[in-house]
């Protein structure tokens, strides 16, 4: 072979062997922990799993940061639900539950009061899973009113009031 | 060195550009239609949606080219080792070895451009490919039955604000309802959207659909159903029973078997499949199956 064409081969190799790292390397990326799936507002869902209810807490990995939570799996009134979810708090102003595959959560306002029901919801809601105001706002939080509460409301998807996607309720 | 594009290159290079464009196209149509993948790509499970079928069968191929080039650089190392100075045998084994290295660059330069693009594009398991569903022009759509008399709908609520959100979270999210019955034959987000506007996603006992005892409830939330009308015939309530649809939403009190119908039909994804079973079952436009879908202030959805 001559040395013009060994350079070439040398050249090619090692573009071969680049690109499969590259290759390698993005797939194992993807195929860690978490996966990802399309939301319906753009957002990416990162999926994770049910976690155990003996440790304190356990972490919900988003977008940005991976934010520990204290355990709710673990509360004495938590009510186990399809798809290893959880009921973890219901109040006369809110009933929350989670679920560990979209690692989101539910807070549906069940008081005719709904603006006092979001406000105490939001508080309690920081309280219970040990964590700030930042934090909180990077976690997948579905904030709905059902109809039998109040039919104005009804059908948002509001958010945490506080938050930068946190919608008001219509007057 | 000929670097001469002869008649089989070009038909590489060919097969490569249709790989290529073929790849590049379904990511903007396939996004907006739901099919449902029966048969599995080798070595990468069942894709559960139509993009990650083609990014199944993407992957599949840049394996197979990656396998196919090492067996040929195998062949070719040979060939050029065993030549023993054979001009002919020697250029003939270069020849693979380049031709096997050209194709596992070809095949890999399309993986980094598209994943130049856009991530999403090269990653199986989904990622936003920057679209939402809002399908409505895809071929298929219901492949349920017609309605079996009546004209009622199944589910309860009133007129709403018109405003209808999908929810990203539990039984009624888009993530949730992927795989479910309603899989392939509705817009799961247009059913997102109408389960929030029904329960706010939540299964709670309602306080305002009872029989005329006043104590029990006949719907539970999340997807509403009305529940005599999918227990029907299950002792599950005392009264009439629905005879035509579901509108007949009457009943005087529990019956023996009132429990196991709540059970059953009042969580996850029973009530799920029993809503997606009456919207198979509706007739006309099945996202009024919900009567929060129709009216001034409903969803409208179609």
């Amino acid at each position: 072979m001559s040395t013009k064409g060994k350079v070439f081969f040398g050249i090619a190799l090692l573009l071969a062997v680049g690109l499969i790292a590259v290759f390698w390397f993005s797939k194992k990326n993807t195929s860690s922990v978490v996966t990802q799936t399309t939301s319906v507002n753009g957002l990416p869902v990162i999926h994770g799993e049910k976690p155990s209810s003996t440790t304190k807490t356990f972490d919900i990995t988003t977008q940005n940061e991976t934010i520990p939570v204290a355990n709710i799996y673990g509360l004495p009134d938590a009510k186990s639900l399809d798809f290893d979810g959880i009921n973890f708090k219901s109040s006369p102003y809110y009933h929350m539950e989670y679920y560990p595959k979209q690692q989101g959560f539910i807070i549906a306002i069940i008081n005719q009061d709904i603006q006092k029901s979001r406000e105490v919801a939001e508080s309690d809601f920081m309280a219970i899973l040990n964590i700030n105001k930042d934090q909180a706002c990077q976690l997948n939080v579905s904030l709905t009113v059902p109809p039998s509460i109040n039919q104005k409301a009804s059908g948002g998807n509001y958010g945490l009031s506080f938050c930068p996607n946190g919608k008001a309720f219509p007057k | 060195m000929n670097f001469k594009i002869n008649l089989k290159t070009k038909l590489k290079l060919s097969v490569f550009l249709l790989c290529f464009l073929a790849l590049a196209i379904p990511q903007a149509s396939f996004a907006e239609c739901k099919y449902t993948p029966m048969e599995e790509i080798p070595g990468f499970g069942k894709p559960k949606s139509d993009v990650e079928y083609v990014m199944a069968l993407y992957q599949f191929g840049l394996w197979t080219v990656g396998i196919a080039a090492v067996l040929m650089i195998s062949i070719g190392g040979f060939m050029y080792i065993t030549s023993a100075g054979n001009a002919s045998q020697t250029g003939k084994a270069k020849e693979y070895i380049f031709d096997a290295i050209a194709g596992v660059i070809l095949a890999l330069t399309s993986y980094v451009l598209l994943n130049t693009i856009n991530p999403a594009l090269v990653k199986i398991g989904g990622g936003d490919y920057g679209t939402t569903t809002t399908s409505s022009s895809c071929g298929g759509g219901s492949s349920g039955t017609s309605a079996s008399g009546g004209s009622g709908t199944g589910t309860n609520g009133g007129s709403g604000s018109g405003k209808c959100e999908p929810i990203t979270t539990g039984p009624c999210s888009v993530d949730q309802l992927t795989g479910s019955c309603f899989d392939g034959i509705a817009d799961l987000s247009k059913i997102s959207a109408l389960c929030n506007a029904e329960s706010g996603g939540v299964n709670i006992p309602s306080t305002v659909d009872l029989c005329t005892n006043k104590t029990t409830y006949f719907s539970c939330g999340a997807l509403q159903v009305n529940l005599t009308c999918v227990c029907k015939g299950t002792n599950a309530f005392t009264g009439p029973e629905p005879t035509t649809g579901c509108a007949n939403f009457s009943c005087t009190g529990a019956g023996a078997n009132y429990q196991s119908c709540v059970n059953q039909k009042c969580e996850g994804s029973g009530n799920i499949t029993a809503a997606c079973q009456l919207y198979k079952e509706h007739s006309g436009n099945k996202y009024d199956t919900w009567s929060r879908n129709s009216g001034s202030n409903g969803c409208g959805f179609s």
